[in-house]
């Protein structure tokens, strides 16, 4: 299974025949990404600024705009060095070759094994992780470096130590965690004497500015034990 | 004579014309099969690791694949 650390970054798959798609789609939400998908070049572009993916996953002839031409703009226009997978029936050495200059960070020629992919895609992540610390679960996204959290593309106002505990739920998404440490993980040098009581009532505000973007209840209580994030 | 060597000339740019545009088409056949058998292979390797399971819908979408294949073989053989 995929190491903790991967779940819940997301991956941009870019591909225009709709059963590979389907097939990569299926590999990776069960690994635990967060899934998007592209059909064309032109699509592949709006959703590559407007989602800012942890990784690319790119085949190469698409409709529209090359993939050959969007790395190149993910390279040189949008100067991000997010990982790029190519994905592609060009299999000549020239054409792999090429894929490398362009800025590939790996390429993976058709027919290929979706579970070979898979662990690729974690190698590319393993070399590559700090340059993502976003997490994203169903439409929930928490961007560490920016200070943001969004659900489905509203931005939540929240305070700084309800940023720090929402980013914590979300780094063990699924784990059950006790208020102890919960405040272990916000407070790494115990800097800080908090009481339960305290998180509890900063866990009451973040759920209630949850709800006001969605009816998905995020953050569930296990009673007599602590609380849990679900994606 | 020089029409002998004129003649050669010409016939000899010709097979590379034919020699050039069949390893073009031999490039774009082989290119065409690839997304054919990344589905087969691909869907079938998940069967296999039980990552998915089989239904009617997918073996019909399977074979629509390999049918993809079965079309191009019958081009070669027209081809050649």
């Amino acid at each position: 299974m995929i190491p903790k650390s991967l779940i819940g970054k997301t991956v941009l798959v870019v591909e225009d025949d709709p059963k590979i798609l389907h097939l990569v789609k299926i590999y990776l939400s069960r690994e635990g990404y967060e899934v998007s998908e592209a059909v064309n070049g032109w699509e592949a572009k709006d959703k590559i600024k407007q989602l800012d993916p942890c990784i690319l996953i790119l085949d190469l002839m698409l409709p529209g705009i090359s993939g050959e031409e969007i790395c190149r703009w993910v390279r040189e226009e949008l100067k991000s060095m997010m990982p790029i997978i190519m994905l592609t029936a060009k299999a000549a050495e020239k054409d792999r070759i090429q894929g490398f200059k362009l800025g590939a960070d790996d390429y993976v020629v058709k027919p290929f094994s979706p579970a070979e992919l898979m662990v690729r895609i974690e190698a590319v992540l393993r070399r590559t992780a700090s340059r993502c610390g976003k997490l994203s679960f169903t439409g929930f996204t928490i961007k560490p470096a920016k200070g943001e959290a969004w659900i489905n593309g509203e931005q939540l106002d929240l305070t700084h130590f309800e940023f720090k505990l929402l980013h914590t739920f979300m780094q063990h998404p699924d784990q059950v965690l006790s208020r102890e440490q919960i405040l272990t993980f916000i407070y790494k040098n115990n800097e800080k004497s908090v009481s339960d009581r305290t998180i509890d009532v900063h866990i009451k505000h973040l759920r209630e500015k949850i709800k006001g973007k969605t009816p998905k209840d995020y953050i569930q209580t296990v009673r007599g034990m602590g609380y849990k994030f679900v994606g | 004579m020089k029409e002998l060597i004129d003649n050669f000339k010409a016939m000899s740019g010709t097979i590379i014309s034919v020699q050039h545009h069949r390893d073009e088409m031999l490039r774009d056949i082989a290119h065409e099969l690839r997304t054919p058998l990344t589905n087969i292979n691909g869907y079938l390797e998940a069967l296999q690791n039980g990552v998915i399971d089989g239904d009617p819908e997918l073996f019909g979408s399977l074979l629509e694949e390999s049918h993809k294949i079965t079309r191009m073989v019958e081009l070669i053989i027209k081809a050649l």
